[in-house]
């Protein structure tokens, strides 16, 4: 599903953000991308989203080699993707309920079906309450998982977040980071960047990808 | 085609709503908008006043006919019949030699001498108005004619005043050209502005949308209607500016067109006109934004 091949990105700077980077993560899996600050982590995601191109390499996602992919057919690849990003990136004047209906309305989606998979989505996240509030109202655990229904409103087949439990307390944490293995076990793929270690241990089977400097040093399987 | 237009009617009133959240910046942009259209297009309808003017008898060169003082009394009256069956004239005025005195006296200067004079120095005068749409040469030719019939005694025509008049026309015309040209430049400058500040504002949910897969079409339409309305209302703006202006000018205009040219009916621009005006403006909205948002596009989402 997530393919890397020799992948290697260069910001133009002395030393590459990611060199040489190889692994696969099959349908389904779900597999957690730590380092230490600065090691790619971001960068990794930021290639899978095609925020940026990678420098060497062949990346194939679902099938597609971001390699030969157009500019104009990124909006139609990334609505198979569900995001989540550390700061949240709610639109801030929009209702919660508007927010996570975003990646539908972009897509095209009927408006009778919008409302119906908007509150299906925050059922999920159990924010079904909050769906007429503005984001800035709701606690940061409350946003982030906002945030989380409006990666999988559009039942994507990868979901990706970057650091999804950094502004929430362990409790929060366990909470958000049970939601993602539901969905990998609806056969979701899921890559997780993170700095929580105690998360990566807590949930078995999974895959653990180590990187640092740019390297994937360790690619591991948890057995459960 | 329906959920289409549910969609297309929805960005363009999010757009308006874009408008009203930001009163202030939209009311300058606007009110920028309509100062800068309503100064050719008051131009316009002065220059079309006049023209219209001018071409209604503008292009034809009056001649007076100095009746021969030798032919007679009643020479004027019959020479004045001869003209009217000309197929070449149009109308004819007798101005009788006392008449004309008595003009001349009613000028102030000439006052003092009423009553001073023995004999009236003047001969009849016959004004002719001849047909509309002749060239120089056939106005002269007929000129020619005119002054070998009996009793004419000479023929004066004025072909200087209409080469001067239709130059000066002409010149304003260019010159309203030149004001649309650079005014609807600045109206897409004045626009191009204020979408750019919209972009600035909206940049991250320009980013965010565009992370869950919104095209650059997408994006673009919200900013494309909010440029085309700005377009489009700062011309009604300026149609509105424009009348005012008109309102407080065409009663001075009429008195002077009435002296100069015995006219007095001062119109306004045609419907067509504004409409041209507000198609042209709401265009260049448009485009306008549609550069201005491209462009921004291949800066913040680069790849
Ligand atoms: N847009 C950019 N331009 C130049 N250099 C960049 C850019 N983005 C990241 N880098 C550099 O690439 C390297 C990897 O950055 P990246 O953001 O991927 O790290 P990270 O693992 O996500 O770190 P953190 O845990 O702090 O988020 C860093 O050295 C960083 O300075
Ligand atoms: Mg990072």
């Amino acid at each position: 599903m997530i393919r890397f091949s020799q992948v290697s990105k260069s910001y133009g700077g002395p030393k590459d953000a990611l060199s040489a980077v190889t692994f696969h993560l099959e349908p389904g899996e779900i597999a957690f991308l730590t380092g230490h600050s600065g090691a790619g982590k971001s960068t990794l995601l930021k290639l899978i989203l095609v925020m940026e191109r990678a420098t060497r390499g062949q990346l194939v996602i679902g099938g597609i080699n971001l390699g030969k992919l157009p500019r104009r057919r990124i909006p139609h690849y990334r609505r198979g993707l569900g995001v989540v990003f550390q700061e949240n990136r709610l639109l801030a004047d929009r209702s919660v309920a508007d927010n996570v209906a975003l990646p539908l309305v972009v897509s095209g989606v009927p408006h009778r079906d919008v409302g119906r998979r908007v509150r299906a989505a925050l059922d999920k996240v159990g924010l079904l309450w909050a769906e007429r509030r503005l984001p800035e109202v709701l606690s940061g655990g409350e946003q982030q998982r906002v945030g989380i229904a409006r990666a999988v409103v559009n039942k994507p087949a990868i979901l990706l977040a970057d650091e999804p439990t950094g502004n929430v307390d362990d409790a929060m944490a366990s909470q958000i980071m049970d939601l993602f293995h539901q969905f990998s076990r609806h056969g979701v793929t899921v890559l997780i960047a993170t700095h929580d270690l105690r998360q990566v241990s807590r949930f078995r089977p999974c895959r653990h990808l180590v990187l640092e400097g740019g390297r994937l040093l360790g690619d591991r399987v948890l057995a459960a | 085609m329906k959920s289409l237009l549910l969609r297309h009617a929805q960005v363009l009133v999010a757009g308006l709503g874009r408008l009203c959240r930001h009163p202030l910046s939209s009311l300058l942009t606007l009110g920028g908008i309509g100062v800068a259209l309503a100064v050719p297009l008051t131009l316009y309808v002065l220059v079309q006043n006049l023209s219209s003017v001018f071409g209604d008898f503008g292009d034809t060169p009056r001649m007076s006919i100095y009746v021969d003082r030798d032919a007679g009394e009643r020479a004027a009256g019959l020479l004045a019949d001869r003209l009217r069956d000309d197929t070449q004239v149009d109308r004819v005025t007798l101005i009788p030699r006392d008449q004309g005195l008595a003009q001349l006296f009613d000028l102030d200067a000439l006052a003092p001498l009423r009553g001073r004079l023995v004999e009236n120095p003047l001969p009849d005068v016959l004004e002719v108005m001849p047909i509309a749409g002749l060239d120089e040469g056939g106005y002269r030719e007929l000129a020619a004619r005119l002054a070998r019939m009996d009793g004419v005694g000479d023929v004066q025509i004025d072909l200087a005043w209409v080469a001067r008049l239709r130059a000066v026309t002409e010149l304003v015309a260019v010159v309203v050209q030149v004001f649309w040209v650079l005014l609807l430049g600045g109206v897409a400058m004045v626009i191009s502005n204020s979408v750019r500040l919209s972009l600035v504002t909206a940049r991250e949910e320009i980013e965010v949308i565009s992370l869950v897969g919104g095209s650059e079409a997408f994006i673009r339409r919200p900013f494309l209607y909010s440029g085309t309305l700005q377009g489009v209302i700062g011309a009604l703006v300026a149609v509105v500016v424009a009348m005012g202006v008109h309102v407080l000018v065409a009663p001075a205009l009429s008195r002077l067109m009435e002296a100069y040219l015995g006219m007095s009916t001062v119109s306004f621009a045609s419907a067509s006109t504004l409409a041209n005006v507000v198609v042209a403006s709401g265009s260049l909205g448009w485009l306008a934004s549609w550069i201005t948002v491209s462009r921004y596009l291949r800066q913040v989402l680069p790849r």
